[in-house]
């Protein structure tokens, strides 16, 4: 049963060779014996009832759902009715969800058993997973580094073998970069491809959620499922949904591939670049056709993106004022209630967060700020608009190299930021990326490859990333 | 003396909607029911939750912009106006501000004078909070948050208080003649806070707020008596302060509740959970047709 992926799983649950209680055993085993990695704050109670529930169904035959039986973990910000759902905040510490998010009913409905939920950092805000209330999620592959952020413990517990999959939201690389650090696929969707209906608001116009998973294939199976309109969410597409793993055509020959010069000078001295070189040698090898071209604004993306993004978060974080949620600190009147609870209960970055939020809106500095990063961010959309008509893809880092080590840079918030260099854009522009393991680093650590395309071509990026992941090692290592 | 000063009266009308449902959720909009009985994750303001518009209370919003002759914007979207307070679940309340449904218009009054309206536009309401009951805690009643509100809001204009009441009536009469709210002051479905400004010069002077009135009696005696409150204070040589003051009707005089140095900053922002809504020249044809044909 060992490192098995969603569809491989599917097949012998229907061919038989093993349970869905058994599957489910196994994963709830490999939790317990990873648990020093922090990366799971919860498992169910009924995990196992719910996979006996599934086996009934495999008894009864017929047509199965898509995910019969298959064990997944939950980020802690995706609501599941009537589980905890916290964010890793001291805040919502007993925060009960009343109802389910809109991609966890379609995952129930495929079939799947919900093992848990998984660290993070608190409210999904940090990229290292070190900002959770409930102490860090280490990687995966060494206790001594960071598992990254936000969805850390969703990446550790896939890449470890705690679950088939997992879910993730991803405001600005939460997804992506702890895949990468994991050695795992992670990818965002088309922002609006996915309901965030049941998704604890970050940033709304930049929340997404997705997927991380063991292999390409299993990705492309799990969101083709999770996407599509959604009346919950006014702000969903009604852009049909590709059946995206019968896209993957284990071909690249033709297909264009675009390199930012900024992003690529970024990296130029580090390991990353030399992978690159050898990616590139790898595509045009196989029929693809690279080409760099300039994006200048590319140097302004970071600032941009840590004006709107917390400008959001401190007006989606208000409701957090202490009179309706557990837990909450007593004072003598409404507003001390409100100042007691928000000042010992959220942590240091969620509050550093909400001040710089609050800040780029105030009136007098509304403009100087927050409408100029949107100024800024609209041009960097259309320089992406404009690379992606005469491209099919574009290939980024997903980050400046491995994993760093647990509190190197937890005084020091600017250079946390930095880290989001690679992964903030398309989440700024609206559109899907990936991260593929590609290589490893120095340390031996993972290393990822960062593959972003056109809205709602969620099709090319999975076709791309699995005829890259199934034959650049075997071809070239 | 008196005729050197130039008053102006800007007046901003809150009135509930008559939509079925509320204006972001699918609860049913209900006076009187038991409390906390038509309420959802949206309108309680729960983490997780998205609003989705009442396209009928856009479309009366849209009937009311058209009733009074204002500019029916083809795109607007709505902002988030933030501040804490115990009625408002998210900690926002979602507002129009920078592009509203309607810009201009004007309400003409018997004698032909047109009041030049500034813009009209949809919003939602706050729920009820009752403090300090017997036993010392304050309850809230969610069935009233997130009601569809319809704001008219004037200019300043040059007008007497006798002109306020009328001004008032006729905006009645005709949202409710046009179905689009019972208008019924006792249950707070229309309400109205009237802003007084003086000053000697084309200039305009301070902004004055006051709230509390029901009554034509009230409008009358409230807005005369801040009219010769401010004249005599100016003519004394002080200054008006910006404020907000309430009609205490029995002893007729106003009194200040919240002085300027409390007035918030409210840190618009569009909202991220609402698209920009767009309307094109046939919806405002088809609503029109329903104005005239009712």
């Amino acid at each position: 049963m060992k490192n098995l992926t969603a569809l491989e799983i599917v097949e012998k649950i229907k061919n038989r060779e093993f349970t869905c209680e058994d599957i489910t055993r196994y994963y709830l085993m490999q939790i317990e014996k990873y648990k020093n990695k922090n990366a799971v704050l919860e498992v169910f109670d009924d995990a196992i009832a719910r996979a006996r529930e599934m086996d009934r169904l495999v008894g009864l035959g017929g047509d199965l759902p898509k995910l019969i039986g298959v064990p997944m973990l939950l980020k802690d910000n995706i609501m599941y009715k009537g589980k905890v759902c916290s964010s890793a905040s001291k805040l919502l510490e007993n925060y009960i969800a009343p109802f389910s998010a809109t991609v966890v009913e379609r995952l129930l409905d495929a079939g799947v058993v919900i093992l848990g939920r998984t660290n993070m950092d608190e409210f999904a805000m940090g990229g290292s997973c070190e900002n959770s209330a409930f102490g860090p999620c280490k990687n995966a592959h060494d206790d001594t580094r960071v598992s990254g952020g936000s969805s850390g413990g969703s990446a550790v517990a896939v890449a470890l073998d705690m679950c088939a999959f997992a879910l993730g939201s991803d405001t600005g690389g939460s997804v992506r970069q702890p895949a990468s650090y994991n050695g795992i696929v992670g990818l965002k969707p088309t922002n609006s491809r996915v309901s965030r209906y049941g998704l604890m608001a970050f940033a709304g116009t930049l929340d997404t959620i997705g997927v991380l998973s063991k292999s390409v294939k299993d990705n492309a199976y799990i969101m083709s499922i999770m996407a599509g309109k959604d009346d919950k969410d006014s702000s969903s597409s009604s852009v049909p949904v590709d059946d995206y793993l019968m896209q993957i055509k284990d071909s690249i020959a033709g297909k264009k591939i675009a390199l930012i010069k900024e992003c690529q000078d970024l990296v130029k001295q580090t390991e990353q670049y030399t992978l690159f070189q050898k990616i590139i040698g790898f595509c045009q090898k196989h029929g693809a056709i690279v080409t760099e071209t300039s994006l200048p604004e590319y140097e302004d993306i970071l600032p941009t993106y840590y004006t709107i993004a917390p400008a959001e978060a401190s007006s989606n974080m208000n409701r957090f004022d202490g009179i309706r949620f557990q837990n909450s600190v007593n004072g003598d009147c409404a507003e001390s209630i409100t100042i007691n609870t928000r000042t010992s209960l959220l942590g240091k970055e969620v509050k550093r967060r909400i001040m710089l939020g609050n800040f780029v809106l105030s009136s007098e500095y509304y403009n100087d700020y927050y409408l100029k990063a949107k100024g800024v961010a609209d041009k960097i959309k259309s320089g992406f608009r404009r690379i992606l008509e005469d491209n099919d893809l574009i290939f980024m880092p997903t980050t400046y190299g491995e994993a760093f080590e647990l509190n190197s840079k937890t005084s020091d918030p600017v250079s946390m930021y930095i880290e989001d260099m690679f992964t903030v854009t398309a989440n700024i522009i609206g559109m899907p990326a990936i991260s593929i393991p590609v290589s490893k680093g120095a340390y031996g650590l993972p290393l990822g490859l960062q593959i972003v395309g056109a809205p709602f071509d969620e099709s090319n990026i999975y076709n791309m990333a699995d005829f890259i992941t199934s034959h650049l090692r075997s071809n070239d290592e | 003396m008196m005729n050197d000063f130039k008053v102006n009266i800007g007046i901003e009308t809150h009135i509930e909607l008559k939509t079925r449902t509320k204006a972001f959720c699918g609860c049913e909009h209900k006076f009187g029911a038991d409390p906390n009985t038509h309420v959802c994750p949206v309108c309680m303001g729960l983490p997780g939750a998205i609003p989705s518009v009442n396209r009928v209370a856009v479309e009366n919003t849209i009937k009311a912009g058209l009733l009074f002759h204002g500019d029916i914007q083809k795109e607007f979207y709505f902002e988030r106006k933030n501040y804490f307070s115990p009625d408002l679940p998210k900690g926002y309340q979602i507002v129009q501000y920078s592009k509203p449904i309607c810009s201009g218009g004007y309400v003409e009054l018997s004698n032909g004078k047109k009041i030049l309206l500034n813009r009209i536009h949809l919003e939602e309401a706050t729920a009820k909070v009752t403090y300090d009951n017997n036993d010392g805690v304050s309850l809230i009643d969610y069935n009233r948050s997130g009601v569809a509100i319809l704001e008219i809001v004037s200019n300043p204009n040059e007008m007497s208080s006798q002109e306020v009441v009328e001004y008032l009536d006729v905006v009645r009469d005709m949202v409710r003649s046009a179905g689009l709210s019972d208008c019924i002051k006792e249950d707070g479905q229309f309400r109205f806070d009237i802003s007084i400004s003086i000053s000697k010069n084309n200039c305009m002077g301070t902004r004055v707020e006051i709230n509390n009135l029901v009554s034509s009696k009230d409008i009358i005696n409230a807005v005369d008596y801040e009219i010769d409150r401010q004249m005599s204070l100016l003519e004394s040589g002080g200054e008006i302060l910006q404020e907000t003051r309430i009609w205490d009707s029995v002893g007729e005089t106003t009194f200040t509740v919240r002085p300027k140095e409390n007035v918030c900053d409210y840190r618009h922002i569009k909202d991220p959970d609402l698209k920009t809504i767009c309307i094109t020249d046939e919806d405002i044809a088809r609503l029109s047709k329903e104005l005239q044909y009712r």
